[in-house]
C-alpha cells in the first residue's frame, strides 16, 4: 500500500498541473493559517457587519497604491496614533506631525480620545494645527465633564467608547479659519462657506489666484491640557485623516478594509469546499458502495431515489431551502448534501458492479469471506484512490455554490466570504461606478481556489486512471 | 416496447419528478409557517378589497368592522387557515400549480398587475429565450469547434482547448458576467449596463428587434463562454472515440464519399452521447440562467427570484422554484424526444 | 490470366512505441481464380495485417515498406488511394473485417449500408439499390425484410450475414474473410461456414479466409497458407498440409493441438511464445519452439523450400 502511495505521488508530480496545483494548494492553506492566526477573526467576522465598527475608514475608497499609477495623488487614509499621553507638568501638550503630500484634500478630519483620566480640575484639551506656512488655528476644544459625587481622584473617562470630534463639521473650526484667512491672506470668506465646502480644504489649501490649491507639507498638530491642576493622561489619542484611498485592497460601501475581508475568505472557503466535498462524497460512495455490492431491492430503491433526486434542478431548490430555513452555514451545507450526493453514487455503484465480477472476488466469496470483509479488503481499496479525487474534484463546485448563494443574498451573513462582499458590491451599484478594486479581486480569489482544485484532479488523473498514463499532455 | 412506450414512461418519471419536487416544497413551505403567512396576506388583501367594497353601503363603523370580521372569519375558514397546514396540503399543491397564489408583494408586471400568475407569465418568455438562445450557440459552436479539434487530436489547438475547458470550470458564470459590465459597458461604453430594452424602447419592429439583440449581446456572451469550453472538449473526445470505431474505416472502404464518413458515420453516431451531455448540463444552465438574468437584470424568471428573495417574498419564491422545476422539466423531457429520434439503440 | 491475385515481396511494418514492429515479412503468394486460400496463424503472425493491406485499410503508423500485389495484371499499392477505392475497392476486391458487430453503424439500418457503395460509388438510384440490397439479404438466407432492421436488433450470426451480404453487393471477384467466426457458437460457426462455401460457388469468388482455427480451415480451403512471425512458413493445397506429407514443424504442432471428438489422444500444446515482432529471434523465428531445432536454425533463416507437388516450407529440414 505504502508503495502504491509513493509511486502515485511520482505520476501526479509528473503532471505539471499537479505541481501548480499543489503549489497554489500550499499558498491557499499557508495565507489562510496566517489569517486564521495573525488577524483577530472572531473580532473581525462578529463586527463585519456593524458599520460602527468600519466608521473611521473612507466609503467605497480604492486601494492606496493607485497613487502609484495616476497623476493625481488620491489622498490615502491616515490615522495618527498618541498612545499613552502625559499632559502634565511642563510637558502638557504633546505634537502629532503628518505630512500631506496629495492633491485631494481629505473628506473628514476627526480627534478620537481614549481612556482619559485626571487628577486635579477638570482639564480642557485644546488642538491646535500649524500648517507648513507657520501659520496656526484652533481646531478643536474639548471640555473633560467634572467629577461626579462620589468619584473619586483619579478620574476615569471616555472609556467605554472614545470621545470623538469630527472636526471638519465644526463650527468654532471654520470661524477660526475665516479669521485666518481674513487676517494673514486678505480673502474674505464666510465661516458658512467654509462650513458647505469643508474645512479641510481651507486648513489644508493655500490660496492661489482666484481658488484654494492643496498646500503640501508637514502639518503639526498640538494637543495641549489647559486649565489643569494636576495630571493627565490618555491611553491613546487619534487624528483621523479621512481619504479617499485605503489600504492594500480599498474598501467598500460601508467603510470595511476589503483586504481583511478577502483575507477572511481564504479560510472560509476551504473550509466549505472541502468539508462539504468530503461529505458528500462519503455519503455518495457509501451509498453506492452499498447499492453496487448488495443489489437487489437495496439497490434498487438506492438507485431509484437517486435517479429522481439528479432530476431536481439545483439552484432553485437551493434557493428555496436557504429561504425557507434560514442562512445559516449548517443549512447550506446541509441542503448541499442532500441534492448533491446522486451522482457519486451512481458513478461509485457501476465501478463496484465491474469489480465484483472479477475473480478475484468471486475466489473470496468462494473461501468464505464475509460479505463486510470483502467490502473492506477487497473492493475498498480499489475504490479509494478514485474517491479522494472525487473529493477534490468537487470541492470547486461546492466553493462556487456557496459563491452564487451569497451573490444572491442568501449567503451566511455573519461569515465574510468572498461571494458575500461581492453581493454588497452588486446590490450597491459599484459595477457600474467602476468600482473595480472591489468587483475583480474577490472573482479573481474565487477563480484561483477553483483552479488549485481542478489543477490538482487534473495532475491525479493519471495515477487514478491508469489508462491515462504516459500521454505528455498534462 | 416502441418509441411510444420508453416515451410515456420518460414522461411518468419527469411528471414525478415536478410532483415531488412540488410536494416536497409545498410540505416545508407548510412546516416553517410560511404558508400561513402567504395565506394570511391573501386574506388580508381580500379583506381590504371587500372593506373597500361595502364601505360605500355602510355608514355606521360598528356595523362596518363587524361586516369585515365576518367576511375575514369566512375567509380563514374558506382559505383553511384556521386548520394546520398538513390538512391544507391538496389544495395548496393546486394552488402553486395553478399558481393562484395572490399578488407580488412589490414586483410588477409591464402593465402594472401585481398578480403572481401575469408577473411570471411575462418574464417566463424572456428567459426561455435568453436560456435557449444560449444553448443554441453553445451547442453549435461547441461541436463545430470540437469536430474540428477531433481532426487533430494532440495538437496545439486541443491542448489549448482541454486547459480552456478546465478553466472555465472554474470561473463563476455571474461574475464574468460582472466583469463584462465593467469591461464594455463601464469602460468601453460598446453595450449597456443591463435589461431588455433602451428606455424609451424604440418604436420601429426591426430597431426594437436591433435593441433587444443589443441588449442580449453580453449575457448571451457570458453564457456561452462559460460553457463552450466543455461542450468543446466533450464533443472532440466523442468524436475522437468515434472516428476510431471500425465501422468508420469500413464506410471507407466500401468507397463512400468522406464528407458522408462524416456525417453519417461520425457525427451521427456522435449525436446521442453528444445530447446526453447537453441534457446532463441543462440543470446547470437554469441556475446559470437565474444568476446571469441577475446580473444583467434582464427582466426574466431569474431577476424576479432575486427580486422575491431581496423583497422577502414566499408565494413568489414558491411559484418560481415550481415553475423553474417545470421548465425544466419540459426542457429535459424535449431532449429525450430528440434523444429517442436519434438513437435506434434505444427504441427497444 | 489465371491469378486473381498475386502477392511479391510484401513487407509491411508497424512504428510502435517500442519499435519497428515487422508484422508481414517478406510474403509472397498468388490466389487463383475460384480458389479458397485460408490463411492460418495464432495472433501475431501478421495474418490480419496481410488482409488490411490487400484491402488497403491499413492504420495509420503502419507503413508497406516494400513489396507489389497484382489484381488482374494491375499494381495496386501504387494507385492513389483515392483512385483505388473508386475502381477496386468493394467493387473487385472486398472484405470482412473481424468482429462483424463493429463493421455495422449503428444508427443505420443495415439495408441501407449495404445499399450504400451502390449509390454513391456504383452510380445506381435508391431504389435500384434497394432492391439490390435485398436480393443480398436474400443471397445470404435471410428475410427481404431485414433490410429496415438496426444492428443491435440482429443476433451475432444475423450479423455477420449481414456483413457477408454487404461485402459482396458490388460482385467483387476477392473476398478477404478476416475471422469471421471467432465470436460465434459452434452452430451458427457452421451455419456461417456453409453460406460462405454456398457463396463461393454460385458467385465463382476467389476467398483468402484469415483463422486461427486449423480444423475450420480444413473445412473450407482448397489451399492452406501457414504464417508465422509475419512469415510464410507452408503453403500447399489442404491434402497435402493437413496430411501425410512432409510439413513445417509448426504446422505438425497446429495438427496435433487439435482436440478429437473421439480418441485417446491428448491434444498438444506449445510449449513458449509467439515470436516479438519487433526483434524476433535470429535464424529460423520458430526455432526457440520448435522440437527439431539445431544449430543451422538458430542462426540462419530458411528459405521456402519445396516439399511436393505446390508445396513449400520454410524449414531446413527440407532442404539445404
Amino acid at each position: 500500500m505504502s508503495i502504491k502511495l509513493e509511486g502515485g505521488f511520482k505520476i501526479f508530480w509528473s503532471t505539471w498541473t499537479g505541481r501548480v496545483g499543489l503549489a497554489l494548494l500550499i499558498i491557499l492553506t499557508g495565507v489562510s493559517l496566517y489569517t486564521v492566526t495573525a488577524l483577530p477573526v472572531a473580532e473581525i467576522s462578529s463586527q463585519w457587519n456593524n458599520p460602527q465598527y468600519w466608521v473611521d475608514y473612507p466609503k467605497s475608497g480604492p486601494p492606496a497604491w493607485v497613487n502609484l499609477f495616476s497623476e493625481k495623488k488620491l489622498l490615502e487614509t491616515t490615522t495618527l496614533i498618541a498612545s499613552s499621553v502625559q499632559l502634565s507638568g511642563n510637558t502638557k501638550s504633546i505634537d502629532l506631525l503628518y505630512d500631506y503630500r496629495a492633491d485631494t484634500y481629505p473628506s473628514y478630519l476627526t480627534l478620537a480620545v481614549e481612556k482619559l483620566r485626571y487628577t486635579g480640575t477638570p482639564p480642557v484639551l485644546v488642538l491646535t494645527i500649524v500648517r507648513p506656512d507657520g501659520y496656526s488655528v484652533e481646531a478643536a476644544r474639548l471640555t473633560v465633564p467634572p467629577p461626579r459625587p462620589g468619584e473619586s481622584p483619579p478620574i476615569l473617562r471616555f472609556e467605554q467608547a472614545p470621545e470623538r470630534i469630527l472636526i471638519s463639521s465644526s463650527d468654532e473650526f471654520a470661524r477660526n479659519l475665516a479669521q485666518l484667512y481674513g487676517d494673514r491672506f486678505d480673502m474674505l470668506v464666510s465661516p458658512n462657506r467654509i462650513l458647505q465646502e469643508g474645512p479641510q480644504r481651507y486648513l489644508m489649501g493655500t490660496p492661489r489666484e482666484d481658488s484654494i490649491t492643496p498646500l503640501n507639507g508637514v502639518y503639526r498638530f498640538t494637543l495641549t491640557a489647559i486649565q489643569s491642576t494636576g495630571e493627565t493622561s490618555i491611553e491613546r489619542v487619534r487624528i483621523l485623516i479621512g481619504g479617499e484611498a485605503y489600504g492594500v485592497m480599498g474598501t467598500d460601501v460601508i467603510g470595511r478594509d476589503l483586504a481583511t475581508g478577502l483575507l477572511l475568505g481564504f479560510p472560509i472557503s476551504l473550509f466549505i469546499g472541502v468539508i462539504t466535498s468530503v461529505i458528500v462524497t462519503g455519503i455518495g460512495a457509501t451509498l453506492g458502495l452499498v447499492s453496487g455490492y448488495m443489489g437487489g431491492r437495496i439497490d434498487n430503491i438506492i438507485q431509484r431515489l437517486a435517479d429522481f433526486v439528479n432530476n431536481i434542478p439545483l439552484l432553485p431548490i437551493l434557493i428555496f431551502l436557504v429561504f425557507s430555513f434560514g442562512a445559516k452555514l449548517w443549512i447550506i451545507i446541509f441542503a448541499f448534501v442532500a441534492f448533491g450526493w446522486p451522482g457519486l453514487t451512481i458513478v461509485t455503484r457501476s465501478i463496484v458492479l465491474q469489480l465484483r465480477e472479477t475473480q478475484f472476488i468471486e475466489s473470496a466469496r468462494a473461501v468464505g469471506a464475509s460479505r463486510l470483509r470483502i467490502l473492506a479488503r477487497h473492493i475498498f481499496p480499489h475504490i479509494a484512490p478514485f474517491i479522494i479525487a472525487q473529493i477534490i474534484f468537487f470541492t470547486p463546485s461546492f466553493i462556487l455554490l456557496e459563491a452564487a448563494l451569497s451573490f444572491l443574498g442568501l449567503g451566511d451573513p455573519s461569515l465574510p466570504t468572498w461571494g458575500q462582499i461581492l453581493e454588497l458590491g452588486f446590490r450597491s451599484a459599484a459595477v457600474y461606478l467602476g468600482y473595480w478594486w472591489w468587483i475583480l479581486p474577490p472573482g479573481i480569489l474565487i477563480i484561483i481556489t477553483s483552479l488549485t482544485f481542478v489543477m490538482i484532479s487534473l495532475g491525479l488523473e493519471p495515477v487514478v486512471n491508469p489508462r491515462v498514463r504516459g500521454r505528455t499532455r498534462a | 416496447m416502441g418509441i411510444y412506450t420508453r416515451l410515456a414512461l420518460k414522461a411518468l418519471s419527469l411528471i414525478l419528478v415536478l410532483f415531488g419536487v412540488l410536494f416536497f416544497v409545498v410540505v416545508i413551505f407548510g412546516a416553517t409557517g410560511l404558508s400561513d403567512r402567504v395565506l394570511s396576506s391573501i386574506i388580508n388583501e381580500e379583506v381590504r378589497l371587500y372593506r373597500q367594497s361595502i364601505a360605500g353601503q355602510i355608514h355606521d363603523t360598528q356595523a362596518l368592522e363587524e361586516a369585515v370580521a365576518k367576511y375575514r372569519r369566512e375567509l380563514i375558514r374558506s382559505y383553511g387557515l384556521d386548520r394546520p397546514w398538513y390538512e391544507r396540503l391538496p389544495n395548496m399543491l393546486l394552488r402553486v400549480i395553478t399558481l393562484d397564489l395572490g399578488r407580488a408583494r412589490l414586483a410588477q408586471t409591464f402593465t402594472g398587475s401585481n398578480r403572481i400568475s401575469d408577473i411570471i407569465m411575462e418574464r417566463l418568455p424572456n428567459t426561455v429565450i435568453l436560456v435557449s438562445t444560449a444553448i443554441a450557440i453553445n451547442f453549435l459552436i461547441g461541436i463545430f469547434l470540437g469536430v474540428r479539434i477531433a481532426t487533430r487530436p494532440g495538437s496545439r489547438l486541443d491542448r489549448a482547448a482541454s486547459f480552456l475547458s478546465a478553466i472555465s470550470y472554474a470561473v463563476p458564470t455571474w461574475w464574468l458576467g460582472i466583469l463584462f459590465i465593467l469591461i464594455f459597458a463601464f469602460y468601453l461604453k460598446f453595450f449597456p449596463y443591463g435589461g431588455l430594452y433602451s428606455s424609451p424602447p424604440p418604436s420601429e419592429p426591426l430597431l426594437r428587434a436591433l435593441d433587444v439583440i443589443w441588449h442580449a449581446a453580453l449575457p448571451i456572451s457570458v453564457l456561452v463562454i462559460v460553457n463552450v469550453g466543455l461542450t468543446i472538449y466533450v464533443t472532440r473526445t466523442i468524436v475522437l472515440n468515434i472516428a476510431q470505431e471500425d465501422f468508420v474505416q469500413v464506410a471507407r472502404v466500401k468507397g463512400l464519399p468522406e464528407n458522408l464518413v462524416n456525417r453519417r458515420y461520425i457525427m451521427r453516431v456522435a449525436a446521442p452521447p453528444i445530447l446526453t451531455n447537453i441534457i446532463l448540463g441543462l440543470a446547470g444552465s437554469i441556475g446559470g440562467a437565474i444568476l446571469t438574468e441577475t446580473v444583467f437584470t434582464w427582466p426574466g424568471m431569474g431577476t424576479l427570484f432575486f427580486e422575491a428573495i431581496v423583497q422577502s417574498d414566499e408565494a413568489l419564491i414558491l411559484s418560481l422554484v415550481y415553475m423553474f422545476t417545470l421548465v425544466y422539466v419540459v426542457a429535459r423531457f424535449i431532449l429525450e424526444v430528440l434523444y429517442i429520434v436519434v438513437d435506434p439503440r434505444v427504441r427497444i | 490470366m489465371n491469378e486473381a491475385l498475386t502477392v511479391e515481396g510484401l513487407k509491411v511494418y508497424y512504428r510502435t512505441e517500442k519499435g519497428t514492429v515487422r508484422a508481414v515479412d517478406d510474403v509472397s503468394f498468388s490466389l487463383a481464380r475460384g480458389e479458397s486460400l485460408a490463411v492460418v496463424g495464432e495472433s501475431g503472425s501478421g495474418k490480419s495485417t496481410l488482409g488490411l493491406t490487400l484491402i488497403r485499410a491499413l492504420p495509420a503508423n503502419a507503413s508497406i515498406v516494400s513489396g507489389r500485389v497484382y489484381i488482374n495484371g494491375e499494381e495496386i499499392l501504387s494507385l492513389s488511394l483515392s483512385d483505388f477505392r473508386r475502381r477496386y475497392s468493394w467493387r473487385v476486391i472486398s472484405m470482412v473485417f473481424q468482429g462483424a458487430m463493429n463493421s455495422l453503424n449503428p444508427v443505420l439500418k443495415v439495408g441501407d449500408q449495404i445499399a450504400e457503395p451502390l449509390i454513391y460509388n456504383g452510380g445506381a438510384s435508391r431504389g435500384e439499390a434497394q432492391r439490390r440490397a435485398m436480393d443480398m439479404i436474400e443471397l445470404v438466407g435471410l428475410p427481404r425484410e431485414f433490410y429496415y432492421r438496426y444492428p443491435h436488433e440482429l443476433s451475432g450470426g444475423m450479423r455477420q450475414r449481414i456483413v457477408i451480404a454487404m461485402s459482396l453487393v458490388m460482385n467483387p471477384r476477392i473476398l478477404i474473410l478476416d475471422e469471421p467466426t471467432s465470436a460465434l457458437d459452434v452452430t451458427i460457426q457452421a451455419q456461417i461456414i456453409n453460406l460462405v462455401k454456398d457463396l463461393i460457388e454460385k458467385l465463382s469468388l476467389s476467398v483468402m479466409f484469415i483463422t486461427h482455427d486449423l480444423a475450420l480451415a480444413s473445412d473450407i480451403a482448397d489451399r492452406i497458407m501457414v504464417m508465422y512471425g509475419g512469415q510464410i512458413v507452408e503453403l500447399g493445397s489442404a491434402e497435402r498440409v493437413l496430411g501425410e506429407a512432409p510439413k513445417h514443424p509448426y504446422t505438425e504442432k497446429l495438427l496435433a493441438s487439435i482436440p478429437r471428438l473421439r480418441g485417446e489422444t491428448i491434444p498438444e500444446f506449445i510449449p513458449g511464445r509467439p515470436p516479438d515482432l519487433a526483434s524476433p529471434p535470429p535464424g529460423c523465428r520458430f526455432h526457440p519452439r520448435c522440437p527439431y531445432v539445431f544449430d543451422k536454425c538458430r542462426s540462419e533463416e530458411p528459405p521456402l523450400f519445396k516439399v511436393g507437388e505446390g508445396h513449400v516450407a520454410r524449414c531446413w529440414l527440407h532442404g539445404e
